[in-house]
């Protein structure tokens, strides 16, 4: 049953990718199709699934299904990485050249290795989750700060970067953002089993053989490179993180990573499939941001979700 | 009894408003003003867009004979929030009376020239209201994007500090921005010298349009940000200065139906009209085509595809500081960039105001 699902899932990304991509659209020459769309919406895929994975491996950590990258400070800390480099590469000048997105790459990391110090270590959940919120205001009050500095320019890269879009997403760097999402995966798939032990406690998991602070350290280190070099090619995308899962976890009513990590991380493209295929096509010609729309598509499923789960009980 | 005066009372104030008729004179271009003679009382009344009023101002020697109305009764030391606006004043000859300005740095070297050491107000983006009420203005010139922006300049007018609304950015056609020269006149007390000189900058750009021939350029505008790709839409004032200047709007075959006056497209759609135009105007804030390249690397192809795209910015008057008069000469007199925007599109390129070759 569950791997009709799966397939079922797995037909529902390819379907909707094919209407992003519109194959019968016979005017939209080889040039365009090859350098803009088709990298537009296998990334929109890639991004959605490696951002539902991220938020699958931050909910097991905290075992809280309302757990993402930004409750340790790592979505923050990526906008603040890119907020740096917009409003200040122009003021150094590099003997190299330096992309945009390791701005993110390196806020994120600069977040999780604050993390590190001040902790010494990933073995308390509620101390990351006190200094991620912490870290999650500074970051955040460090930005508006160089956005009230900003020039016109700046700050109009930086907002409509903040807005989120696959559109950036180039064909040369569809390997680049396929990589960390798919040795993600393999490696985490490997230790399903130790997940599922995690999740009942660290007693249980210890007695069980399982080491939870390997977990801690795995599940944070994978969680963070994805959601942080992702952020850096799409944006700040919400919900995709938070409602991939969640939905994996209502339909196959079980927190099983061997049964939930395929559906939730296909959910998370179908998702960003979607709200790009919305921000594209639902006003011919015009072309929306992908944040306010997955936030608008995520919203509403988790309310459903919660009233549903409310009258069940 | 009480209630019978309390009533009477209230219709005799409504009597004591004038009511003799006045005669409201409209602008040639601009929507978003009007100017009411009644005796020797003048009246400006500002609009919103959606025909909504901003407020009413009178000038006039005695403020009660319309109370409603926001007096204003000195005006030899101004203050402004933008640099068109001190283009505007130093175009009548009032730059010396400009004792405040937003932000030095954005003025353009042909204004500042004019001033005399006005004090920066905006330095960091933010209004400082204690450094503007310090400079003791009467009047403060300031624009406003929408209503919820007007209770931040309500303190300034309990200061007996006028307020005045200028709202030429939200006109949606270059001749009615150049036409709000005439509100800076009938503030500063010289309507007729402002009157003739936008008489001069319609009858040039007049001439300039009547002089067309009928080549047309397939053009596409602006350069992309973060993925997307802002252009303006028909009701655009920079369309409209597109379309007369016979420069043909790429974007716009496609017929969208936009209320806003600049809207989002995507890369594909805007490299697609790229491709099959034959100008590329003011691109971004690139210098060159370089700097647009190293931000978006599938120019280049596109570049490839298109041999005989050329490209201009409007960089030409921009100085070390960032300032560019293109902004604020650009809005006070539009016939310098339809002059330009003409020969762009006839391939005269030697003697643009505005405008340099990137390619």
């Amino acid at each position: 049953m569950n791997k009709l699902r799966n397939i079922f899932l797995l037909i529902a990304l390819i379907s909707l990718s094919i209407i992003d991509l519109q194959f019968w659209d016979t005017a939209i020459s080889n040039f365009l199709f090859w350098e803009f769309r088709f990298p537009r919406v296998v990334g929109a895929a890639i991004t959605g699934i490696g951002l539902s994975f991220s938020g699958l491996l931050m909910q097991t950590l905290f075992r809280n299904s309302l757990a993402g990258p930004y409750l340790i400070g790592i979505s923050p800390g990526a906008t603040f990485g890119m907020a740096l480099f917009i409003f200040f590469s122009s003021a150094f000048s590099f003997s190299f050249e330096i992309s945009p997105l390791w701005g993110s790459t390196i806020g994120a990391f600069s977040a999780l290795g604050l993390q590190l110090l001040i902790n010494r270590g990933f073995e308390h959940t509620h101390r990351l989750l006190l200094t991620g919120l912490v870290l999650g205001f500074v970051f955040s009050a460090a930005t508006e700060l160089m956005q009230y500095f900003g020039n016109n320019e700046q700050l109009r890269e930086f907002t409509f970067w903040g807005m989120g879009n696959f559109e950036r997403i180039e064909i040369e760097h569809l390997l680049s953002i396929s990589i960390p999402v798919i040795t993600g995966i393999v490696l985490v798939y490997f230790f399903k089993h130790s997940l599922d032990c995690y999740l009942l406690g660290d007693d249980y998991a210890q007695a069980s053989g399982v080491n939870p602070i390997k977990i801690k350290n795995l599940l944070i280190w994978t969680g963070a490179i994805i959601a942080g070099w992702l952020t850096a090619y799409a944006g700040p995308i919400g919900f995709i993180g938070l409602v991939g899962p969640h939905i994996a976890k209502r339909l196959y009513k079980t927190e099983s990573h061997s049964k939930i990590m395929l559906p939730a991380i296909l959910w998370g493209g179908i998702l960003a499939v979607g709200a790009d295929c919305i921000a594209h096509y639902s006003i011919p010609g015009i072309l929306l941001p992908i944040n306010p729309i997955s936030s608008l598509i995520g919203a509403p499923i988790l309310i459903i979700s919660f009233i549903r789960k409310q009258n069940r009980n | 009894m009480i209630l019978f005066f309390g009533i009477l009372g209230c219709q005799q104030k409504n009597q004591n408003q004038p009511s003799k008729k006045i005669n409201w004179i409209s602008a040639d271009y601009a929507k978003l003003f009007k100017i009411g003679i009644i005796e020797s009382d003048t009246l400006l009344k500002i609009f919103f867009v959606n025909g909504k009023e901003i407020a009413t101002y009178h000038l006039g020697d005695n403020p009660n004979s319309f109370p409603d109305a926001i007096h204003i009764n000195r005006k030899n030391k101004l203050a402004v929030s933008s640099s068109i606006f001190a283009r505007f004043l130093t175009e009548l000859d009032l730059g010396d009376s400009i004792v405040a300005i937003d932000n030095l740095n954005f003025l353009h070297s042909s204004i500042k020239s004019q001033l005399q050491n006005p004090i920066e107000i905006q330095p960091s983006g933010e209004l400082q209201l204690e450094t503007l009420i310090n400079c003791k203005p009467d009047v403060f010139f300031v624009y406003t994007l929408n209503a919820e922006g007007i209770p931040a300049f309500t303190r300034l007018q309990k200061k007996n500090i006028p307020v005045i609304y200028i709202q030429n950015h939200q006109e949606n056609h270059p001749l009615a921005r150049a036409e709000w020269i005439k509100v800076f006149g009938l503030i500063t007390d010289r309507l007729e010298r402002a009157n003739k000189i936008f008489k001069q900058v319609d009858s040039t750009y007049s001439s300039l349009l009547a002089k067309q021939n009928t080549q047309k350029s397939r053009t596409m505008i602006n350069a992309p940000y973060s993925g997307n790709w802002m252009v303006p839409n028909r009701n655009n004032y920079f369309s409209k200065l597109m379309v007369d200047a016979n420069l043909q709007c790429s974007w716009q075959e496609d017929k969208i139906k936009q209320e806003q006056l600049s809207y989002t497209i995507s890369l594909e759609s805007a490299v697609n009209y790229l491709l099959m135009s034959d100008i590329w105007i003011n691109v971004g804030s690139y210098e060159n085509i370089e700097s647009l390249i190293k931000s978006e690397s599938r120019i280049q192809h596109i570049l490839q595809a298109n041999t005989d795209l050329k490209i201009f910015q409007n960089n030409k008057q921009q100085e070390v500081s960032g300032a560019n008069s293109y902004w604020d000469l650009g809005s006070t007199h539009p016939e310098i960039l339809l002059k330009d925007l003409i020969n762009i599109n006839l391939g005269k390129t030697d003697s643009l105001h505005f405008y340099i070759q990137i390619r």
